[in-house]
C-alpha cells in the first residue's frame, strides 16, 4: 500500500496498533467459509488486507477512514470478526480490528439499556445485565460475537427472540463513522436526548442502517451503539459445574423456570402450536433441534455422537421443539404452565419427559439462556464447517412448514450422495417464533467438509437449488444463504438475488450506497456494489 | 512431529474466536472475561490461538516468512493452552497450542532465535539448569533434612525439586518444607542433589525439542537406579513436563508421578499429615497451567481420520481431546480447606480455564513486561474476590507474582500451599 498512507496510519494509531506483515494479515485472510471463497481449499479466502489497525476510539476510526478516502483505499471493519463478512472482498482493503474497543460504557437500568463499543461479546454484556435484573438477546451464532456488530450490521438470531425480539429492533442510539468520515449519531443520540430511543427526536435510518440483514460493512462503521435490555426473571447467575457443554450441570436449577418440550404428530400441529405460544406471550425462549442435527452435535467427542445416532435416534420424536417458561411468581408460572398444557390439547401435543428431566434439562436451559459452545459445536465439530440453507429465513404463519418441508426434501438428496453429513435431512435449528408470533424463522443446519471440495460444492449446489425452489414458491429467499452462494462465484451478491424476487431492490440500495459513500470506500463486498458491473 | 503432520489440522479452524475467552457460559463479569495473555495484551489476531493457527499455516504453505514481526509474535506467547481447552469445547481436529509449539521448533530449525533464550539454553547445556547457576550446588537446598541421597542409596520415592525450587532462595522454605512434611509422615525419600537435572520442560516450551530429549534418557535411568516406585515433585512445569511432554516424544517414565499437593492431600486423608493452625487467613487459589490444564496426562495418538455418517470426521483409533479436564485442580484446594483458619474463596478463572501467571513458555526470558503483565492481571482478580492472600503451588508461579509486585508499593501476600501447610 502507499507508504505514505501507511505512515499516516502509524501516526493515528501508533506504529503498535498497525500492520502490513503478511504473516499477520494472514491471520486476518484466514476465514470460516473461506474454503468457499479462496482460491484453493484452505481457509485463506482470495484477498489479503493491504495492512490491519487497531484504532481505540470513534476519532481514531475516523481518522483511518479519511486516509482510506484520501488515497483511494477501502476499508472493511470488523469487531469480533467471524465468518467471510468480516474479510475483505478485493485488493487495498485496510482491515479496521475493533478489537481495542472494548467498554461497556453504561448499563441504564432504570430505562433498560446499555451502551457498548464494538468488541463487547454478547456473553460479557449479558453476565452484567443479569447482575441487575436485565437481559439481552445472545443470538446462535454465539455469545462470544459482538453485541453492536449483531444489532447494527448482521443478521443473528435466537431462541429468545420469542420474548425480546429480533436485534434490529432492540438497537436504540447509534453512534456511526460513514463512509466519508462523517460521524452520525441516529435516534435520540442525534438531538442530545441520549441512547434511549434508535427513532427519534433525531434521525431515524434504522432502514437504511440495516434494514432486516444489514449493510454488513458496506455502509461505514459503527462505533457505538444502545442495546435494549429485558427483565430478567432468573437468578443474577447460573454457575455450573463441567466446562464440555454435554456434561455441564447447574449447580441448582432456579424454581420459577421450567422446561418443555412437545412434540407432535406432524408439522402442521407443530406450527400451530408455535404461533400459540407466541400469542399467549408465555415463552421465554422458543428453540428447535431437529433430530438429524441434534444426534450429530450431542456426543462430547464426534465418536460418541456417531453412537448416539445409533442408540438415541430411535427414541426422538421428529417434530418436537423445546420452550423456556420463567415466572416472577409462583402464580405466574402455574399460569404458563396452564396455558401451555391447553395449547398441547389443542394441537395433540405430548410432553418429551427424557428432555425435560435433569441432564437434558440443565443443557438445554443454558442453551436457551446463554448460548454457550453448545452450538457452535454442534454443527462445527462433526465435519469441520457448516453453513446453514435458509439462513436468513423470516417466514409468516405458515409458510414456515413449507420452508421445512422444502429444504428436508431436496437435502436428503445430497445427504444421501455422502458429500455432507448425514442427518437424514433433519439439520433444523431455530427460535421458530419471533416477537411473540409476528415472524417465524427457521434455518436448515448443513454440515460440510472444508477439506472436501466435493463436499464444499455439495453445499453450494444445495443452497442455490432450495432458493430456486423457495422461489418457484413464492417463498421468502434467504438472503445470507444466497450470498455464500454468490461469494462462492465471485457474483455480486445482490445480482445472485434479484431474480428471485418481484421488485428490483438494487435500485434504491444503490443510491443509498452512492449517497453515503461517494469515494465507494467502504468494501461492499457483502452489500451492493457502487455502480452496476457489467 | 513437525508443522506437516499438522496440516489437516491447521485447516480446521473455524476462527470463531472461543479461543479469546474462558467457557462462555463460566463468564462472570466483563473483566474477567478473557482466557489468553498474549491476545489480551497485543490485540492483533494473529496472537491468539487461531491466529496462531493460521500464520502457521500460511508459513507452512509458504504464504508467508518469519519476519521479526512475526517472531515477536511467536514468542510472545505463555502456552499456556488455555486457547486449546476453549477451541476443544468447539471442536477436535484443530490443536492450537500444539500447533503454536511446533511453530517455536521450526523457529529453531530455522535458527530464528532469540537472544535470551540462547542464553538460557547454553546455561543448561553447561550446568542443567536454565539459570545457569552451578550444577554442584544444586542439592544444597536439602542441606541437613537427611534425605537420602539415591544416587548412592535406594528410596521408595524420588523427590525431584526442579531448577526454580533448586536456585531460588526466596522459595527454600518451600522445596524444604515439602520434603520435611513427606519424611514427617514417615515416607522414604530420596533426592540426586547436585546430580539432578532440570526437567527440560523450559527447552521444548522454547523451541529446542533435542534439549529435553536428553534430559528424559537421564531422568529414566536415574528413576531405573533408584528402584523407587514413586517421583514427587514441587515443580508444576516438572510435573508438565513428565506427564505431557515426555509422552510427546515417548519417553515415558515408568513410575508413578506425583505432584507435591496430590500427595500430600492423600496423607491428609490418610491422617498422616496433619495441617497447622496458621491463623485466620482469607485466601484464593491460582491453578498453574503446567499442574491444571497442562498437567493433564498425553496419550500418544497415531491414527487416522475416518469418515461415518456422510463427512462426519472421527479418528481411528479412538483419540484423546485435550480440554484439561484431566488435570490437578482438587488436591490443593483440599489442602486448603484442611488448615484450621484458612478461607478459601475463588475467582472468576479457575480450574481449566484459569489465567495464566505468564511466566511459561519463554515468556520470562525474553518479554518480562509482558510476563509481569499477566501476573499483575491474576493479581487484580485475586483482590477483586476479597483474597488477602493468593497461594499457589508453582515456583514459576510464585516467582513471577513476586516480581510483578517488587516494584510497586502493594503488600498483597504471595504463598506457595506448602508454607500454609506448614503452619508458622
Amino acid at each position: 500500500m502507499d507508504k505514505n498512507a501507511y505512515k499516516m496510519l502509524e501516526s493515528i494509531l501508533g506504529p503498535d496498533n498497525v500492520s502490513r506483515d503478511p504473516g499477520v494479515l494472514d491471520a486476518y485472510t484466514y476465514q470460516w467459509m473461506g474454503e468457499m471463497t479462496g482460491n484453493d481449499v484452505t481457509r485463506f479466502g482470495p484477498f489479503r488486507p493491504a495492512c490491519v489497525t487497531l484504532p481505540s476510539t470513534t476519532q481514531e476510526v475516523q481518522s483511518i477512514v479519511r486516509v482510506c478516502n484520501r488515497y483511494g483505499l477501502k476499508f472493511k471493519a470488523q469487531s469480533t470478526g467471524w465468518g467471510l463478512y468480516a474479510s475483505p472482498g478485493e485488493e487495498r482493503v485496510v482491515q479496521i480490528d475493533l478489537r481495542r474497543m472494548n467498554r461497556l460504557i453504561e448499563i441504564n437500568e432504570r430505562d433498560m439499556y446499555a451502551v457498548v463499543e464494538p468488541y463487547v461479546i454478547w456473553a460479557q454484556l449479558q453476565v452484567e445485565a443479569m447482575r441487575k435484573g436485565l437481559n439481552c438477546v445472545t443470538i446462535g451464532a454465539g455469545s462470544c460475537t459482538s453485541a453492536l456488530a449483531n444489532c447494527t450490521s448482521m443478521m443473528g438470531v435466537a431462541n429468545n427472540n420469542v420474548s425480546m425480539g429480533y436485534n434490529e429492533r432492540n438497537v436504540l442510539g447509534v453512534e456511526w463513522v460513514l463512509p466519508d468520515g462523517e460521524i452520525v449519531r441516529l435516534g435520540s443520540l442525534g438531538s442530545g436526548g441520549g441512547w434511549i430511543s434508535g427513532d427519534g427526536p433525531g434521525p431515524s435510518l434504522r432502514g437504511i442502517m440495516r434494514g432486516t440483514l444489514g449493510a454488513l460493512g458496506g455502509l461505514g462503521v459503527f462505533t457505538k451503539c444502545a442495546v435494549r435490555l429485558y427483565h430478567w426473571g432468573g437468578p443474577p447467575d447460573l454457575p455450573s459445574k463441567n466446562i464440555v457443554s454435554m456434561d455441564e450441570r447447574l449447580l441448582e436449577y432456579p424454581e420459577n423456570i421450567r422446561l418443555a418440550a412437545p412434540y407432535f404428530e406432524n408439522r402442521i400441529n407443530f406450527e400451530e402450536a408455535l404461533a400459540k405460544v407466541g400469542e399467549a406471550e408465555i415463552a421465554y425462549a422458543v428453540g428447535l433441534v431437529e433430530r438429524g442435527l441434534m444426534t450429530l452435535g450431542l456426543g462430547k467427542e464426534n465418536l460418541e455422537s456417531v453412537e448416539l445416532r445409533k442408540t438415541l435416534l430411535p427414541s426422538l420424536p421428529k417434530h418436537i421443539f423445546v420452550l423456556l417458561l420463567i415466572a416472577n411468581s409462583p402464580r405466574e408460572m402455574e399460569y404458563q404452565e396452564k396455558v401451555l398444557e391447553q395449547i398441547l390439547e389443542q394441537t395433540g401435543g405430548k410432553r418429551f419427559e427424557m428432555v425435560e428431566e435433569p441432564g437434558f434439562r440443565d443443557i438445554i436451559t443454558l442453551l436457551l439462556v446463554k448460548g454457550g459452545s453448545a452450538p457452535a459445536r454442534g454443527v462445527f465439530s462433526p465435519t469441520g464447517s457448516f453453513s446453514p440453507i435458509l439462513c436468513g429465513f423470516f417466514g409468516t404463519r405458515r409458510t414456515l412448514t413449507k420452508a421445512m418441508d422444502d429444504s428436508e426434501e431436496i437435502k436428503k438428496r445430497y445427504v444421501k450422495s455422502g458429500l455432507l453429513a448425514d442427518d437424514m435431512g433433519e439439520g433444523g435449528w431455530g427460535p421458530l417464533v419471533i416477537d411473540h408470533g409476528h415472524m417465524e424463522y427457521f434455518e436448515n443446519e448443513t454440515l460440510f467438509d472444508p477439506n472436501v471440495p466435493e463436499s464444499i460444492k455439495a453445499l453450494v449446489d444445495l443452497t442455490e437449488e432450495t432458493n430456486t425452489s423457495l422461489a418457484e414458491k413464492n417463498l421468502v429467499i434467504p438472503f445470507l444463504s444466497q450470498i455464500k452462494a454468490a461469494r462462492s462465484k465471485g457474483l455480486p451478491v445482490h445480482d445472485a438475488i434479484v431474480p428471485y424476487m418481484n421488485s428490483d431492490h438494487r435500485i434504491w440500495q444503490r443510491k443509498f450506497k452512492q449517497a453515503f459513500d461517494p469515494n465507494d470506500a467502504a468494501d461492499s463486498c457483502n452489500y451492493i456494489d457502487w455502480e452496476e458491473k457489467s | 512431529m513437525a508443522l506437516h503432520d499438522y496440516e489437516k489440522s491447521m485447516n480446521y479452524c473455524i476462527r470463531c474466536s472461543h479461543c479469546k475467552w474462558i467457557p462462555l457460559n463460566k463468564i462472570k463479569s466483563k473483566r474477567f472475561s478473557g482466557n489468553c495473555p498474549a491476545v489480551s495484551r497485543y490485540n492483533f489476531h494473529s496472537y491468539s490461538g487461531g491466529g496462531r493457527v493460521a500464520l502457521a499455516y500460511s508459513i507452512f504453505l509458504g504464504r508467508t516468512q518469519i519476519s521479526s514481526e512475526i517472531l515477536e509474535t511467536i514468542y510472545r506467547c505463555q502456552l499456556c493452552g488455555s486457547c486449546q481447552v476453549a477451541c476443544h469445547l468447539i471442536g477436535e481436529i484443530c490443536e492450537p497450542l500444539e500447533i503454536a509449539r511446533e511453530l517455536r521448533f521450526k523457529c529453531v530449525e530455522d535458527g530464528e532465535l532469540l537472544p535470551e533464550h540462547m542464553l538460557m539454553i547454553e546455561g543448561m547445556r553447561k550446568e542443567d539448569n536454565p539459570f545457569g547457576e552451578p550444577k554442584a550446588k544444586r542439592g544444597d537446598w536439602a542441606d541437613g533434612l537427611g534425605l537420602k541421597n539415591i544416587n548412592n542409596e535406594k528410596a521408595d520415592i524420588i523427590f525431584h525439586a526442579g531448577c526454580m525450587f533448586s536456585y531460588d532462595q526466596d522459595l527454600r522454605d518451600v522445596v524444604r518444607g515439602a520434603a520435611t512434611l513427606l519424611l514427617q509422615a514417615g515416607l522414604d525419600v530420596g533426592i540426586a542433589g547436585h546430580e539432578e537435572a532440570c526437567c527440560g520442560g523450559r527447552a521444548f516450551d522454547v523451541g529446542y525439542r533435542g534439549q529435553m530429549e536428553n534430559y528424559a534418557d537421564d531422568i529414566i535411568a536415574r528413576i531405573k537406579a533408584a528402584g523407587a516406585t514413586k517421583l514427587v515433585t514441587p515443580c508444576a512445569d516438572c510435573y508438565s513436563a513428565f506427564k505431557q511432554f515426555y509422552p510427546m516424544i515417548r519417553k515415558e517414565l515408568d513410575i508413578e508421578i506425583l505432584h507435591t499437593t496430590e500427595y500430600f492431600a492423600q496423607l491428609i486423608r490418610e491422617g498422616r499429615l496433619r495441617p497447622k493452625d496458621r491463623g485466620s487467613l482469607t485466601v484464593t487459589y491460582h491453578d498453574p497451567c503446567h499442574l491444571g490444564r497442562l498437567g493433564e496426562t498425553y496419550v500418544p495418538w497415531e491414527g487416522k481420520w475416518k469418515k461415518v455418517l456422510g463427512q462426519v470426521n472421527i479418528p481411528e483409533p479412538p483419540k484423546q481431546i485435550r480440554r484439561g479436564t484431566g488435570g490437578v485442580y482438587e488436591p490443593p484446594r483440599e489442602i486448603l480447606r484442611s488448615i484450621p483458619g484458612i478461607k478459601l474463596v475463588e475467582m472468576e478463572r479457575i480450574r481449566e480455564y484459569s489465567w495464566c501467571c505468564g511466566a511459561g513458555g519463554g515468556v520470562k526470558e525474553a518479554y518480562e513486561d509482558f510476563s509481569e503483565w499477566t501476573a499483575r492481571e491474576r493479581i487484580e482478580e485475586a483482590k477483586s474476590v476479597g483474597a488477602e492472600a493468593l497461594v499457589t503451588t508453582c515456583g514459576w508461579c510464585e516467582r513471577n507474582f513476586r516480581d510483578a509486585l517488587i516494584d510497586t508499593a502493594d503488600d498483597f501476600k504471595i504463598f506457595d500451599i506448602t508454607e500454609l501447610l506448614m503452619g508458622d
